[in-house]
């Protein structure tokens, strides 16, 4: 089935630019729904070469798909010293080699610092 | 051996308004509770009565949030340290001069009954541990989060958080040096995680910790205590 083959109301929206796809990540959030992932070939052409974001602290950052261990270890920040939250949850330590950030996340990674 | 007494030998020397400690008037349980119920109303004195709260480390950051919260009238505190008092203390925790020595836990109760003859306090001294955590806090409703450690402060949340999903816990982070007392703010992370602090001042970077701006950041933590405690979730 191709994508121009469905009734138009059953066609999910192919998200143009980049603003748009985040606005949909997060209203989806909010919903509690999936509106990904972009499986099948229902959009297909329409995202292709597009690149999902997730919010970490406040700035959209391309890690949809990486694990949090990942992440981490790309922005140098030692797991003994954080703790994440994704979607108001925190996220157990034994499972940052498991937990893999999707597109619409919003990630908070607290960095302890000294003192007190 | 107490602020009472402290005071009242300093007093001697000038006109002394009280002839001795033993004179001197300690007011009754319900003259407490009554002086508290006309400040706080009654309801919320109610809901502060009824609640534990659990203070893990009683260094600059949860010697001052167990005085704010002693003075607030909450029913049981729950303080937790394995250190004992040093003199590199005395310019920001809540100890005396004449406390050096002995256990943070002892002293500090010392101090908070002179305060608040009537709560009740429950001490530990022991270092908190991942494998001890399930089982000292399980009986207290928030858990402020006043350790020295970033490695210490990042164990306690993650445990909290993980064990006991129906608590809250109140931490903090940045909160060294002499930066403006504007950047130290209490943000809500989850719905059952609060963090107090500027979240950048390491003490290991900034030059030393000075007592107002912990004791800021310890009025943070207790003040989102009692909020959660008043039912006010919004920071």
């Amino acid at each position: 089935m191709s994508y121009f083959g469905i009734p138009v109301f059953l066609r999910r929206p192919a998200y143009g630019n980049p603003l748009q796809a985040r606005q949909a990540g997060r209203a989806a959030v909010r919903r509690k729904t999936a509106v990904y992932p972009l499986s099948g070939n229902l959009y297909e052409g329409s995202i292709k070469g597009e690149h999902f974001l997730v919010k970490i602290n406040g700035t959209d950052m391309d890690m949809d798909g990486k694990t949090v261990s990942e992440y981490l270890a790309l922005t140098g920040c030692n797991p003994k010293l954080v703790a994440v939250e994704r979607n108001e949850e925190i996220i157990p330590k034994a499972q940052y080699d498991t937990t893999v950030f999707e597109d619409g996340d919003t990630v908070e990674v607290v960095s302890f610092v000294g003192g007190g | 051996m107490n602020f009472l007494e402290k005071e009242n030998s300093a007093s001697a020397e000038n006109e002394p308004r009280h002839s001795s400690a033993e004179e001197r008037h300690i007011p009754s349980r319900e003259e407490m509770q009554r002086a508290l119920e006309e400040r706080h109303g009654v309801e919320l004195q109610k809901k502060f009565a009824a609640a534990s709260v659990a203070v893990c480390g009683l260094g600059g950051l949860g010697s001052n949030i167990a005085v704010s919260l002693a003075r607030a009238g909450v029913g049981r505190l729950h303080l937790i340290d394995f250190d004992r008092v040093d003199i590199t203390n005395l310019h920001r925790q809540q100890y005396a001069a004449n406390q050096l020595g002995m256990d943070k836990t002892r002293a500090l109760q010392d101090n908070l009954r002179a305060i608040a003859p009537y709560i009740e306090i429950v001490t530990d001294t022991v270092k908190v541990k991942e494998d001890n955590l399930r089982e000292l806090l399980a009986g207290d409703d928030v858990i402020c989060e006043a350790f020295d450690h970033a490695e210490n402060k990042a164990m306690l949340v993650n445990g909290v958080l993980e064990y006991f999903p129906e608590k809250y816990i109140v931490a903090a982070s940045g909160m060294a040096g002499i930066s403006p007392a504007n950047e130290i703010r209490t943000r809500k992370i989850t719905p059952h995680f609060y963090l107090c602090g500027d979240g950048t001042s390491d003490a290991a970077e900034c030059s030393g910790l000075f007592s107002a701006r912990v004791m800021l950041c310890a009025a943070h933590q207790a003040l989102a205590v009692l909020r959660l405690l008043a039912g006010k979730t919004e920071v």
